[in-house]
C-alpha cells in the first residue's frame, strides 16, 4: 500500500470509550474536506468502534496499520465517503 | 382486612404484588420494551406520591413498581394506570412482559428489537393458560445484554456477512476484531469460517473498505431457558431465522407447551420429557430453517 501523508495526527491511546471517538472527532473537525487525519489507538474496543464511527459520519478510512505493539494507526480522509459518490 | 368480591377480581387480574408488610402491595406496571413516554413517566411519579411513598422501583423485566399501596386503594390505582395508557403487568402462569434491549438505537444492534417487542406484545401479551410462566426475551446482537438464553423463548439478532473480494485489501482488521477467530487472511483476502462464525457483524462494522456486506439478517432462537433456583441456558435450536417467522415459532412453541406441559412445569422440563429432537421437529418443520 502506498505511503499516505497525513495532514494531522492524533493519539487516542490515553483515553477510553466514549472519549476516544470524541477526541478523534474534534481532531477531524479542524481539518478541511479531503485532508487526512492519522489516528493512533489501542486494540480492543477502540479499533472495533472508532473506524466504524468515522464511516458512519461520512469519512473514508484509507488505510489501517497494525503496529504490533497493541496499537493501530488509521488514516482517515475527511468527508471521503460523502464527496466521492 | 376485608376482601370484597370486586377486590378479589382485581387481584386476580395480576400486577399486584403482596409486600411482606401487612396490608401493602406493590403495583406492577408493564412498560413495553422499556419505553415509556415522558408524560406517562410524570403520571407514574404522581401516582407514587398519591398512593405510595413517593418512589418507584424498576424491575428486571423493564417494568415499574409503585410500592406501599394500601390494599383499599388497589382498584383505584389500577383505574388510574389504565387512564394514562399503561397496563398492569401480569404475574402467574401466563406470558410475562417481553424484555428487549435497546438494539433499535444501539450501534451493535442488528434487528429492530423494540419494534419487534412491541409487535410481539400486541400479539401475545398476556396469553394465559400455560402450565407455568412463559417468558420472551430479545437481544439485538450476540452481546446478549438482555440474556435471551434465560427466557422460555429467546431471540438474538444476527447477520450473515458476505465478502466482496474486489474491495478487500487484506488489511486484516476484520480478523483482528473477530472475537471467535472465524476470519483468516490468505493471499491478501479475508476468509470466513462459517462453522466458527457467530454472526455478530463486527467484521462488517469495522472493515474500512466496506468489503464485508450484510447478506441477510435474522435471529438465533433459544428455547427452554430459565432462571430462579434451578437455572439453565436455553437450547440453541436455530440461527439466522427470518424475523418475520418469529410469531409463528412462538405460537408453535406455546401450543407445544400447552398441550404437552404438566402443571407447574416450565418449558425446559417439558422439552426434556418429550425430547429436544421431537420438540425441534414440531417447531421448525415447514420453517425451512437450519
Ligand atoms: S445486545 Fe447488542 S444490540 Fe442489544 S444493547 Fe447489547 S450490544 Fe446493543
Ligand atoms: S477489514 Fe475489510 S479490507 Fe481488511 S481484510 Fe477484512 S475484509 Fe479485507
Ligand atoms: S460476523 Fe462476527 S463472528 Fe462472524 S466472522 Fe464476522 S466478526 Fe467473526
Amino acid at each position: 500500500m502506498k505511503d499516505i501523508k497525513a495532514d494531522s495526527f492524533i493519539d487516542i491511546t490515553d483515553v477510553v470509550c466514549p472519549i476516544t471517538f470524541v477526541k478523534a472527532k474534534v481532531a477531524i473537525e479542524e481539518l478541511e474536506d479531503g485532508q487526512i487525519l492519522e489516528v493512533r489507538m489501542n486494540e480492543g474496543e477502540p479499533i472495533k468502534n472508532v473506524p466504524s464511527s468515522f464511516k458512519d459520519e461520512g469519512h473514508k478510512i484509507l488505510n489501517v496499520i497494525n503496529n504490533r505493539d497493541g496499537t493501530y494507526t488509521i488514516f482517515v480522509k475527511k468527508g471521503g465517503l460523502v464527496n466521492e459518490v | 382486612m376485608i376482601f370484597n368480591d370486586d377486590l378479589i377480581k382485581t387481584l386476580k387480574d395480576g400486577g399486584f404484588i403482596k409486600q411482606k408488610q401487612k396490608d401493602y402491595y406493590s403495583i406492577r406496571i408493564r412498560v413495553v420494551a422499556g419505553n415509556i413516554t415522558s408524560e406517562q413517566m410524570r403520571k407514574v411519579s404522581e401516582l407514587s406520591e398519591k398512593y405510595g411513598r413517593g418512589y418507584v422501583t424498576f424491575t428486571v423485566r423493564l417494568g415499574i413498581e409503585i410500592p406501599w399501596v394500601h390494599y383499599s386503594k388497589l382498584q383505584e390505582v389500577k383505574e388510574e394506570v389504565v387512564r394514562i395508557g399503561l397496563a398492569m403487568a401480569g404475574c402467574g402462569p401466563r406470558v410475562r412482559p417481553i424484555v428487549a434491549c435497546k438494539g433499535t438505537v444501539c450501534p451493535y444492534g442488528l434487528i429492530d428489537t423494540q419494534g419487534l417487542a412491541k409487535k410481539l406484545d400486541d400479539e401475545f401479551f398476556p396469553t394465559p393458560g400455560f402450565p407455568h410462566k412463559f417468558k420472551i426475551g430479545i437481544s439485538g446482537c450476540p452481546n446478549n445484554c438482555t440474556k435471551p438464553q434465560f427466557n422460555d423463548i429467546g431471540f438474538q439478532g444476527q447477520v450473515e456477512p458476505e465478502l466482496n473480494e474486489d474491495l478487500c485489501t487484506g488489511c486484516g482488521l476484520c480478523a483482528d476484531v473477530c472475537d471467535v477467530k472465524a476470519i483468516t487472511i490468505k493471499d491478501n483476502l479475508a476468509k470466513r469460517d462459517d462453522d466458527k462464525c457467530i454472526y455478530c457483524g463486527s467484521c462488517i462494522r469495522v472493515c474500512p473498505m466496506d468489503a464485508w456486506k450484510r447478506k441477510r439478517s435474522g435471529v438465533a432462537v433459544f428455547v427452554g431457558g430459565k432462571f430462579g433456583k434451578k437455572y439453565n441456558f436455553g437450547y440453541h435450536i436455530a440461527d439466522l431465522v427470518d424475523v418475520e417467522k418469529i410469531p409463528n415459532i412462538i405460537e408453535k412453541t406455546m401450543n407445544f407447551y400447552k398441550s404437552n406441559g404438566i402443571s407447574k412445569e416450565r418449558l425446559y422440563d417439558t422439552i426434556n420429557r418429550i425430547g429436544l429432537e421431537n420438540f425441534k421437529k414440531e417447531i421448525l418443520e415447514d420453517e425451512n430453517i437450519n
